[in-house]
């Protein structure tokens, strides 16, 4: 490929004397930023002019009015819809639609037009709306890449493509030869009235018309009077269902929408697909801060898209093929949310992800409930759409606890309580000890290869075997509180904000007299060089602006996992109040602290210390910590810890894995301020879904 | 080959001996071997694409669903185009640093009082000559052992021996280029909240695919090729999957099952009697769950 890039940048046209073809697949983005660049190259040649230069593009003459209508609506938009215009025979049922999308090339072609004012025609043959049914016509997994055209240029493309258009389904007979004649008269009898003239037609037809107009012989078919009224009429079509919708708006439909964006500030023209596609993938992986994505698995994505693009002949990837190669290295949390952000369009297409029973989909909203359910097209799209939609029962999330001005959402509290749950796990299995013995008769767990040949090279020739001892005491690991440090910001201020026992999930518990209640947890937050704990997501994340994250450097957890205050009674019994703290005992100097520990928050002393004092004073026997590996606790508070007679047991944070706990260190919420907010709330789903898995 | 090395101090360091490949046959996960294939950066024909960099990656699926065959498949078809040699090993709890680099084992042939050799390990044998090595649950392996990985799975490609001082490298250019490195996780050890894999060797082992459980056309076709072509066992065992078991058998328990019910059926009893006997003692024994108490 590095060879063909150095080349010359290759015509975005056919040249035929002065008829400059721009052949295009229909509803392909990549062709209508094609007919900007044709459009820009003749005009570094020549200045486009109105009395001079012409543009014609492959539609009857009758959809003429109703389409400038329409592009008029898509041009005045603040966001532009796609639309179809529905060629209606009364009487009959047939129909015939054309798409107003701004990733045609017609469209495009039109659009330009009527936003300079530039001549304008019509050129294709007048048909009778019929029940011409093309579905899309190539299921080829060899389909040609259209984004190879900015690299081999159009008439390379039209080449690799060219075999598939001679045959049925693609071609349909006799109706398309009579179009190329039509289309090829039209021609003949407008190329010597303008200098230039700028054709955008199917690329299906693009040969033939060049022939027919070459050709002098060809039977001319009598034009319709142009006066004559046509017994069809137009109407517009706003509301689509899904499939249709998706069927026009190319690939990624996000991409659209920055071409529209790219139309406005005159960047059309050097719109490429498969580089506004990376850009779009940068600029996600690089707001996603959250998600503290590192260099080596920007590198491994970067390498193994590539190698899969080179595998598949293919510029751009498809939409699954990027969805994978993103989950691959990012994981699944970013490749959903990256999924979910390309296949929205404007407000006319939402998306949410959904769990299916076999695998993860998005599902899609539509912003207008749809008119029209099916749907005919002369020119059909030859790449089916990448989106399906799925008719499954999601699973309805578990309800929001609103008695807190922070709205929770389970899956991040469930998973809170499934790590307790493996962290009890892993210490009850853990309670043996590995010992080195000498061979007394039995080989218990093995030889100890090593020690024994060590005492070899010594000369003394002994038998080492390996046994295991178990611990006299188990410890009710599942009672005692658990100091998460999962950070290594150690030197932190205290600044606790305290949770309440089964706040967040499907039992409630109501506070009384203002600040009694039991404390489930208390959670510690990293905060930057300003100060601040909570951080915003990005833009492309969350348009509302109304999420908000934390990273948490510690998370204190006193309560069993319990979901209600009843359940927290009956495991403690009369200890309840030695064991599981009440916020009426605790003061604010700086967050929630135990009034006994109030003096050393406000001296500044280490959230790690106050934490495990705290902990301390709750604990029956021990207190968990589960901390980076180096983490040296100080002397004075292992002191503390055996006068109290209760030990801390230390384990270390690679236990874990990496995604759980990332899962764990970062908070999300959703703070409304008056009215829910819907865009909100889905940007909101879209991220807790991650947790579901 | 020879079947060992000696370094620049005149030590011998014995090669392992490479693994052998399984002869099975390979039937689906088309677009999982796509995906290692893009990885590995190998062409259509089993070649390797120079132009494009290799990746070590990372096999992620439950036990049975075909991690291993996959590797296996890769294996025969670089064997057989390049002449790759295959090595593997299989983690474990009790792995130490020295089974990943270099070992210090007795050698009965040696003389002297104490007969010793060095043995390179797999790994460090597929690194030396370039070859494909496959690192099977990598996730049961302490991560103290996983530590001389970190200089193999990056741009330094070495391998150091604590133990022996030595610095295992790729003996030539050409091997540097063939080394390849894939490994397979068992998700479900890491639920347990241990044995999961340290940042280091997470980041270094990208790409991971994912193989999940076959459908259920792969599993008949899996099952007739390595088990019986009976199409009425096969159909009794269709019906059944269809109507008591979704998304869950593995490849492994399907022929285990089909095997089974094969084998100890009666001469009256109808292959789909046998097999619904057979499967009652499965779902028990696999802990599967009957459709219709996933669906309650």
């Amino acid at each position: 490929m590095t060879h063909i890039a150095q080349m010359a940048q290759p015509d975005p046209f056919l040249k035929s004397e002065n008829l400059y073809f721009v052949p295009v697949l229909r509803q392909r983005l990549t062709f209508a930023a094609l007919v900007r660049q044709a459009l820009e190259v003749l005009e570094t040649e020549r200045e486009w002019s109105k009395a001079e230069d012409l543009i014609a593009v492959a539609l009857p003459k009758s959809v003429e009015r109703p389409l400038k209508d329409a592009i008029n609506h898509l041009n005045a938009a603040n966001q532009p819809t796609v639309s179809l215009i529905v060629a209606h025979m009364p009487g009959v049922g047939s129909r015939e639609i054309f798409p107003v999308t701004p990733c045609d090339a017609m469209i495009e072609a039109t659009r330009v037009a009527c936003e300079r004012e530039c001549p304008l025609e019509f050129i294709d043959l007048e048909t009778s709306p019929a029940n011409i049914l093309r579905g899309p016509c190539i299921k080829d997994p060899n389909w040609a890449d259209d984004t190879l055209v900015s690299l081999i240029g159009i008439r390379k493309y039209v080449e690799l493509v060219e075999p598939y258009f001679s045959v049925p389904p693609a071609r349909a007979e006799p109706l398309d030869t009579w179009r190329e004649v039509f289309i090829a008269q039209r021609l003949r009898t407008l190329a010597p009235l303008w200098r230039r003239i700028l054709v955008v037609c199917d690329a299906g037809l693009v040969r033939s018309i060049q022939h027919y107009v070459r050709q002098p012989s060809v039977i001319l078919i009598p034009q319709a009077n142009e006066t004559q009224p046509i017994p069809w009429s137009f109407k517009v079509v706003q509301q689509l269902n899904l499939r249709t919708l998706l069927g026009y708006l190319d690939d990624y439909p996000r991409l659209v929408e920055r071409y529209e964006d790219a139309r406005n500030w005159g960047g059309a023209s050097a719109f490429r697909k498969d580089r506004e596609l990376m850009d779009v993938v940068l600029a996600f992986a690089e707001g996603a801060r959250d998600l503290d994505l590192s260099t080596r698995q920007h590198q491994a994505f970067g390498n193994f898209l590539r190698n899969i693009l080179k595998f598949e002949r293919r510029l751009c990837p498809m939409p699954l093929t990027l969805y994978g190669a993103a989950a691959s290295c990012y994981g699944r949390a970013f490749a959903e949310r990256l999924y979910c952000y390309l296949a929205g369009y404007q407000t006319q297409v939402k998306t949410e992800r959904i769990s299916s029973p076999t695998s993860t989909s998005v599902k899609f909203t539509l912003a207008d409930k749809p008119s029209l359910s099916k749907y005919q097209t002369r020119s059909c799209n030859p790449v089916p759409p990448s989106y399906r939609e799925l008719r499954v029962k999601t699973p309805v999330p578990q309800e929001k606890n609103e008695a807190n001005s922070f709205l929770r959402w389970s899956p991040q509290e469930e998973h809170k309580i499934a790590m307790q749950s493996r962290l009890h796990r892993l210490i009850k299995s853990t309670h043996q000890k590995n010992k080195t013995n000498q061979y007394r008769g039995s080989i218990e767990m093995g030889i100890e290869v090593r020690r024994t040949l060590r005492s070899r090279l010594r000369g003394e020739r002994v038998l080492y075997v390996k046994s295991v001892v178990a611990r006299r005491d188990e410890l009710a690991a599942d009672r005692e509180p658990i100091l998460w440090v999962l950070s290594e910001a150690f030197d932190q201020p205290w600044g606790a904000q305290s949770g309440h026992v089964g706040e967040s999930t499907s039992g409630k518990f109501t506070a009384t007299r203002g600040g009694d209640f039991l404390i489930g947890y208390m959670e510690f937050a990293e905060r930057d060089s300003d100060g601040a704990a909570a951080h915003r997501l990005s833009p492309m994340e969350d348009p509302s602006r109304k999420l908000v994250y934390m990273q948490r450097c510690g998370l204190l957890a006193f309560a069993a996992p319990c979901r209600t205050e009843e359940q927290a009674r009956n495991i403690y019994g009369d200890t309840l109040e030695f064991r599981v703290p009440n916020h009426s005992h605790f003061e604010h100097p700086c967050g929630c602290v135990h009034r006994d520990y109030a003096a050393l928050a406000r001296s500044g002393d280490s959230w790690i210390e106050i934490a495990l004092r705290t902990a301390l004073k709750y604990a029956e026997r021990a207190v968990i910590v589960v901390a980076p590996v180096g983490l040296s606790i100080a002397s004075r508070m292992l002191e503390i810890a055996r006068e109290s007679g209760k030990r801390l047991i230390n384990v270390p944070l690679s236990s874990f894995s990496r995604g759980d706990l990332k899962k764990l260190t970062t908070t999300y919420y959703y703070k409304p301020d008056g009215e829910p907010d819907a865009e909100a709330e889905r940007s909101f789903s879209i991220i807790m879904r991650s947790y579901w898995d | 080959m020879s079947d060992f090395f000696e370094t620049g101090r005149g030590l011998r360091v014995f090669l392992s001996e490479p693994s052998a490949i399984p002869e099975t046959n390979f039937v689906g996960r088309q677009r999982e071997l796509e995906l290692c294939k893009a990885s590995f950066a190998i062409t259509d024909s089993w070649n390797f694409d120079e132009s494009l960099s290799p990746l070590h990656f990372r096999l992620e699926g439950n036990p049975g669903v075909g991690k291993n065959e996959l590797v296996y498949e890769i294996a025969r078809q670089l064997a057989k185009t390049l002449g790759l040699p295959f090595y593997s090993i299989q983690g474990h709890e009790e792995m130490t640093p020295e089974d990943l680099s270099v070992l210090v084992v007795p050698d009965p042939e040696e003389e002297g009082p104490l007969g010793l050799r060095l043995r390179a390990s797999p790994l460090a044998t597929a690194l030396y000559v370039g070859g494909l090595f496959f690192f099977d649950e990598i996730n049961r392996v302490p991560e103290r052992a996983l530590t001389p990985l970190a200089s193999v799975l990056d741009k330094r490609q070495s391998l150091y021996s604590a133990t022996t001082g030595l610095v295992i490298e790729p003996r030539d250019p050409i091997s540097k280029k063939r080394f390849r490195f894939c490994c397979a996780v068992n998700p479900r050890i890491g639920e347990a909240g241990r044995a999961t894999l340290p940042d280091y060797i997470d980041e270094r082992t990208l790409p991971v695919i994912e193989v999940r459980p076959h459908d259920l056309q792969t599993l008949r076709e899996i099952l007739r090729r390595n088990v019986i072509n009976d199409d009425s066992l096969l159909d009794s065992f269709a019906e059944w999957y269809e109507a008591e078991i979704a998304a869950e058998l593995s490849a492994r328990q399907a022929i285990a099952l089909v095997t089974y019910a094969f084998r100890t059926r009666g001469l009256e009893e109808s292959g789909a009697a046998a097999l619904r006997r057979s499967a009652s003692h499965f779902v028990r024994a696999a802990q599967l769950r009957p459709k219709g108490e996933r669906q309650a």
